[in-house]
C-alpha cells in the first residue's frame, strides 16, 4: 500500500485513543508509576505520559513475553494430555495497540521478526507481532545517550510503526504506513483530515557522531583486544541492558512440573549471565564479562547484520541509561570506530 | 571538589608507583556532569581520571567479588562510609583479607539519588538523598588506610522526612494487607537478577537461583517464582545486609528492596542487638550460637 498522510488535532487525538478504548481495543502507552514511566495498560487517553523521551523497559514483553507456556501436559495413568500454548496467545484478535512508543522501539519490531523466522518459524512471536498495532510519535528531542540515527534510523523514522504521528505545534500530522495502520484508524475517519504527502512535515537533518561500518570493520577483525577486557572490568553483569533492550531476545527453555502435571515455559535469558555459556564440565567458553559484553557488541553490530540486513540495536539507549555503572554503549560503539582507525 | 579529587589522585600515585597494590578501583566522570562511574586505574600516569564527590553513588566493594578483579592481588579502593561496611562484613567472611586491600576512605554526608540526578539535580539536601544518608551513622569509614574529609556540608534535617517511612506503615498493616502489597511489588520483578549482581555480598559462585538439581526456585516469571526469588535473597541477606542500597539503585523496576533490607536489620537487631558491618572482629550474627538466644529450639 502506499502510505497516506492525515492530520489530527491533539483533541482529536484524545477522542481516538478514548474512542479505540471504548471499542475494547486494549492500548499499551508509556505510564507513570514509581517514579519513573513504563509502558501498560491504559484505561484512558489522559492516563498516558507522552511528554517523556521513552519509558525505562521497551515494550519487547508484549512480543516475547517474560515467562510464556509452549504446552502444558497432564498423566492420566498411561494416557498423556497435551494442550499447545499457542491457544493461549494473548491479543489475537488485532485488538493491541502500542500508542505512543518511540521510532526506535517501532524499529526493534522488523528486527526480531528476522531472528523468530530464520529457519524455524515462531508462532508465538509471530502470532503477537501480527497482531500488534504499532502507533509511534516521533521525537522532537532527542537525549544524548540516543543513537538512532547513527543506527541507519531517525528520531522521526517510521520503520517498523504502522502509524506514525509528528507533533507540530498543537495538532498532529501523521502517516499510514500499511494497512494495519489503515484498518486501525478507518472506523474513525472523521477524526482525521487527509492530506497530501507535501503537506506532511520533512524529516530534519539528524547529525551523527560516528558511522556503525566503522565500528563493524573493528569488530571484524579483533575478537582479541585489550579493550574488551579492561573497558569492561566495571560491568557486574546484572544483564540490566539486555532486559531492557528492545531488540535483544535470548530466552531459556525450561520445564517445571511434578508427576501429575507440568509445562514447558521460555524465560527471558542473558548473554551477560555468567551461567548462560557455562558448560556442564565447568568450562565457560564466556569467562570474563569483557567477554560477555564484547559477545553483546559482536551480535549486535557484526553477527545480526551479517546474518541479516541492517543492526540487532536501534541506538535507544536505554541499556546505557538503565546501567547501575554507567556503561554507555554510545560511547563504546564511538570508541570502536576510533579503534577502527587507530 | 578539586581538592579531595587532588587528594585522592595523590595516595593514588604513591600507592601504584610503590607497588603497594597493582590497582586502583575509585570513581570518574560520567556519562553526565551528574553520574560518576567505576575506574580501574593500573598506571601512575592514569590517576588524574579519579574524581569524588556527592554523586559518586556506587559501592564499588562489588567489584571486589568478581574473578577479573581478584587477579590483581592487592587492590586500593575508594570508599565512602556504608560501602566500608561492605568491606568489614566480606573480611568477617573471610571474602577479602585485610592485607590484600588498601582502603581509600572518604567521609560523606550523603549522596544524590541518581533518578534526580538525571534530571538535573545537584542540591543536597533531605530531599535529594537517599534515605540511608538521613539514617548514616558512619559518614566517616570505619576502617581505612587514608581518609579524605568531606567537601559537602552536613544535610539539616527539619523532621518533616522521616527515612524509611514506609516500613512503619507496612508494620502496622495485617499480614494479608502485606501480602497485597508485596505480591503487587513482585510482580514487577523480571528476574534479572540486577539486585543480587549490585550487592557486594551476594557472592556466591553459583546462587540458589542457578542450582537446578534439584530446582530449588521456580524459574518462571510468575507470582510464585517471583516471590520465591525475593525472598530467598532477602533472607541470605538477613544479619549482613548493610545497607548501601545498590540493589534497589539497580533494580530496573523500581521494587523498594529497601523495605525488605531495612525491616530484616531492624528485626536483626531487635532480636540479637547486632548490626551487620561496624565490626570486623564480630562473628556474623548467623555463624554462632549464643545462650542467650531468645529461640529455645536449639538448647
Ligand atoms: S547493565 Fe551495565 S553492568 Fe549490567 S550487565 Fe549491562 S553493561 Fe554490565
Ligand atoms: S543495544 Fe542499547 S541502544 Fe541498542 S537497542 Fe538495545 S538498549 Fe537500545
Ligand atoms: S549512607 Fe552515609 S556514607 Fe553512605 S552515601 Fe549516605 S551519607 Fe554517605
Ligand atoms: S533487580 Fe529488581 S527486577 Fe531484577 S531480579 Fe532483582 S528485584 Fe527483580
Amino acid at each position: 500500500m502506499e502510505e497516506k498522510y492525515f492530520e489530527i488535532s491533539a483533541e482529536d487525538l484524545k477522542k481516538f485513543v478514548d474512542s479505540m478504548i471504548k471499542d475494547n481495543f486494549e492500548i499499551i502507552a508509556p505510564m507513570d508509576r514509581d517514579g519513573d514511566t513504563f509502558y501498560g495498560k491504559i484505561g484512558k487517553f489522559d492516563d498516558a505520559n507522552l511528554d517523556i523521551l521513552l519509558p525505562k523497559m521497551s515494550y519487547k514483553e508484549y512480543l516475547l513475553p517474560k515467562t510464556e507456556t509452549l504446552f502444558e501436559y497432564s498423566f492420566s495413568g498411561v494416557d498423556i494430555d497435551i494442550k499447545d500454548g499457542i491457544e493461549s496467545v494473548e491479543g489475537k484478535n488485532r485488538k493491541r495497540v502500542i500508542f505512543g512508543g518511540r521510532p526506535c522501539d517501532a524499529a526493534a519490531g522488523p528486527i526480531m521478526e528476522k531472528v523468530f523466522n530464520w529457519g524455524y518459524k515462531d508462532d508465538f512471536f509471530n502470532e503477537r507481532f501480527k497482531n500488534l498495532t504499532i502507533v509511534s510519535i516521533a521525537c522532537e528531542k532527542p537525549d544524548d545517550y540516543c543513537f538512532c540515527a547513527e543506527m541507519q534510523l531517525s528520531p522521526e523514522s517510521s520503520h517498523g510503526s504502522d502509524l506514525l504521528l509528528k507533533k507540530t505545534g498543537d495538532k498532529y500530522s501523521a502517516v499510514v504506513v500499511n494497512d494495519k495502520g489503515l484498518e486501525l484508524i478507518a472506523s474513525y475517519l472523521n477524526l482525521f483530515k487527509e492530506i497530501a504527502k507535501d503537506e506532511f512535515p520533512p524529516d530534519k537533518d539528524w547529525k551523527k557522531i560516528f558511522e556503525i561500518e566503522k565500528a563493524k570493520s573493528f569488530l571484524d577483525k579483533n575478537f582479541k583486544h585489550n579493550y574488551f577486557q579492561d573497558r569492561f572490568l566495571s560491568c557486574i553483569g546484572c544483564g540490566i541492558c539486555t532486559y531492557t533492550c528492545p531488540t535483544c531476545h535470548c530466552f531459556d527453555i525450561q520445564d517445571e512440573g511434578d508427576m501429575k502435571k507440568g509445562k514447558r515455559i521460555r524465560n527471558w535469558d542473558s548473554c551477560q549471565f555468567a551461567i548462560f555459556t557455562l558448560h556442564t564440565s565447568g568450562h565457560n567458553p564466556r569467562n570474563t564479562q569483557g567477554d560477555r559484553y564484547r559477545q553483546r557488541l559482536m551480535h549486535k553490530f557484526k553477527i545480526y547484520s551479517e546474518k541479516f540486513d541492517k543492526y540487532l540495536c536501534v541506538g535507544c539507549g536505554r541499556c546505557s541509561r538503565n546501567c547501575p555503572q554507567d556503561i554507555n554503549i554510545k560511547e563504546v560503539v564511538k570508541d570502536l570506530t576510533e579503534l577502527a582507525s587507530a | 571538589m578539586a581538592n579531595i579529587d587532588e587528594k585522592l589522585q595523590k595516595i593514588a600515585r604513591d600507592l601504584l608507583e610503590s607497588k603497594e597494590v597493582s590497582l586502583i578501583i575509585g570513581y570518574t566522570g560520567g556519562s553526565h556532569p551528574q553520574r560518576m562511574r567505576p575506574v580501574f586505574i593500573t598506571k601512575p600516569e592514569d590517576v588524574g581520571r579519579l574524581s569524588f564527590n556527592r554523586h559518586s553513588v556506587q559501592d564499588l566493594a562489588v567489584f571486589l567479588k568478581k574473578q577479573e578483579v581478584k587477579k590483581f592481588g592487592r587492590i586500593g579502593i575508594v570508599v565512602k562510609g556504608c560501602d566500608e561496611k561492605a568491606l568489614n562484613v566480606l573480611m568477617q567472611e573471610y571474602q577479602v583479607s585485610r592485607e590484600n586491600i588498601k582502603i581509600i576512605g572518604v567521609e560523606c554526608n550523603g549522596v544524590i539519588r541518581q533518578d534526580l540526578a538525571d534530571k538535573g539535580e545537584t542540591d543536597l539536601s533531605e530531599n535529594t538523598v537517599y534515605d540511608k544518608c538521613l539514617m548514616c551513622g558512619e559518614h566517616t569509614p570505619i576502617l581505612h588506610d587514608y581518609l579524605i574529609e568531606c567537601a559537602d556540608p552536613q544535610i539539616s534535617m527539619s523532621g518533616d522526612i522521616k527515612p524509611f517511612a514506609k516500613i512503619e506503615e507496612l508494620d502496622s498493616m495485617s499480614s494479608e494487607e502485606k501480602d497485597v502489597f508485596w505480591e503487587k511489588e513482585f510482580d514487577k520483578c523480571i528476574k534479572c537478577y540486577a539486585c543480587r549482581q549490585a550487592c557486594p555480598l551476594c557472592y556466591c559462585s553459583r546462587c540458589i537461583v542457578e542450582k537446578n538439581v534439584p530446582q530449588w526456585i521456580d524459574t518462571n516469571f510468575g507470582k510464585i517464582g517471583n516471590a520465591q526469588w525475593n525472598l530467598i535473597r532477602a533472607y541470605h541477606l538477613a544479619g549482613r545486609c548493610i545497607g548501601c542500597g545498590e540493589c534497589e539503585r539497580a533494580c530496573p523496576v523500581n521494587i523498594p528492596l529497601m523495605l525488605i533490607n531495612g525491616k530484616m536489620a531492624r528485626s536483626i537487631h531487635d532480636l540479637f542487638g547486632y548490626k551487620s558491618g561496624l565490626d570486623v572482629d564480630a562473628k556474623p550474627v548467623f555463624g554462632v550460637f549464643s545462650e542467650s538466644d531468645f529461640n529455645d529450639f536449639i538448647k
